[in-house]
């Protein structure tokens, strides 16, 4: 009884039919219309009717609004100063017209060099010796150490024995000799 | 120079909706021209106080009510019942790429007929129906231009389409005489 009433042409069926033929209509209803329409030769007909008229105002479009007009309206309303236009000074004025934008470029480029930083952070290298190696490494120390020191120990007995005795020593007592010979030299 | 390129922009995203609307509404294109000059003038006037993503509503918004003023304007001059098709010329054959002048005529003659329609709706259900249907734009979209809520944007469609459809059942007739 319910499907009968529903398929009558009334207020309800018709706003039904306009969604469904403009293409907005919900699946329910494009089902309900589909099946009403299969019935009633006059509800069919009534689709196809509105149908038609959705087809014929689907190809409308916007219409073109003239170039020369809007060359005028942007040359009017855009200072003469403003028109010419350099890449650099385009992207400058773009960053750092206002505020937003140069906060934002900067939050950006800390972002960038702070990521870069944590992760091209280079590796900690862990070493892993063994005993043998660290006992070793220890007396390889030592030697390099006793040679220093033997080192040490040899430049200061040289120091002591030849260069201070005989390089240092030796010339001043000479000198010292030669003026206490001309001292006495003169005292007599 | 940020506000150019934006302005820049926003005319050429929005100069034929601007431009289409106004000849729906005005029925006449000086007219058009004029609003569209109009709202472009007020798109640079205003462009450091809008923000860009509302910019559609607020253009449709401001297009809308300076087709109002000339509306009112001129119900006080000229009846201009006869000028209703002057500027709608190749519509259609721009978008359809026959060559056949039999196939052009009959689209422009569909397409007249269709547009005459339109244009005979009243007015506020006739911008509904146009922001719907020709420019695309959503229930809520049309709800903030228009200042209406959404369901009776929706009954406005509606009932724009009925009359619609009474208006070119007129034109019928005609075509078989």
């Amino acid at each position: 009884m319910n499907r009968k009433k529903s398929f009558k042409l009334n207020e309800e069926m018709i706003n039904k039919i306009i969604s469904v033929a403009y293409g907005d209509a919900k699946l329910i209803d494009k089902f309900i219309v589909m099946r009403a329409a299969a019935q009633n030769p006059e509800i069919r007909e009534t689709l196809y009717s509105y149908k038609k008229t959705a087809k014929e105002i689907e190809v409308l479009c916007e219409e073109e609004y003239p170039d020369d007009l809007l060359r005028n309206i942007i040359r009017k309303n855009i200072p003469a100063s403003k028109n010419t236009i350099s890449f650099l000074f385009d992207l400058y004025s773009t960053v750092f017209s206002r505020p937003i934008i140069s906060a934002i470029t900067t939050i950006v480029l800390i972002t960038a060099i702070v990521t870069t930083l944590i992760v091209n952070k280079p590796a900690q290298i862990s070493y892993h010796y063994s005993q043998a190696e660290i006992n070793n490494a220890d007396q390889q120390a030592r030697k390099a150490f006793a040679i220093v020191g033997k080192f040490f120990k040899l430049t200061r007995t040289t120091l002591e024995n030849e260069i201070m005795d005989e390089r240092i020593a030796k010339p001043i007592n000479d000198g010292i000799g030669i003026v206490n010979n001309l001292f006495e030299g003169e005292t007599k | 120079m940020f506000e150019e390129q934006r302005y820049r922009f926003l005319i050429q995203q929005y100069k034929n909706k601007i431009y289409t609307y106004s000849l729906y509404m005005l029925k006449n294109r000086m007219d058009a021209d004029d609003v569209t000059q109009e709202v472009m003038i007020r798109i640079w006037q205003n462009i450091d106080k809008f923000n860009i993503l509302a910019a559609k509503t607020w253009i449709i918004k401001t297009t809308n009510n300076l087709c109002i003023d000339y509306l009112r304007r001129r119900t006080v001059a000229v009846n201009r019942e006869f000028e209703i098709d002057e500027f709608f010329e190749d519509t259609y054959s721009k978008n359809h790429n026959s060559e056949n002048p039999y196939l052009i005529t009959h689209f422009k003659m569909i397409a007249s007929k269709v547009k005459e329609a339109i244009q005979r709706l009243p007015e506020n259900i006739r911008s509904v129906f146009i922001l719907y249907e020709i420019e695309e734009m959503k229930y809520k979209e049309i709800s903030k231009a228009l200042d209406l809520p959404i369901n009776s944007v929706k009954v406005y469609l509606l009932r724009a389409r009925k009359k619609l459809q009474e208006e070119l059942k007129k034109y019928e007739p005609q075509e078989i005489i």
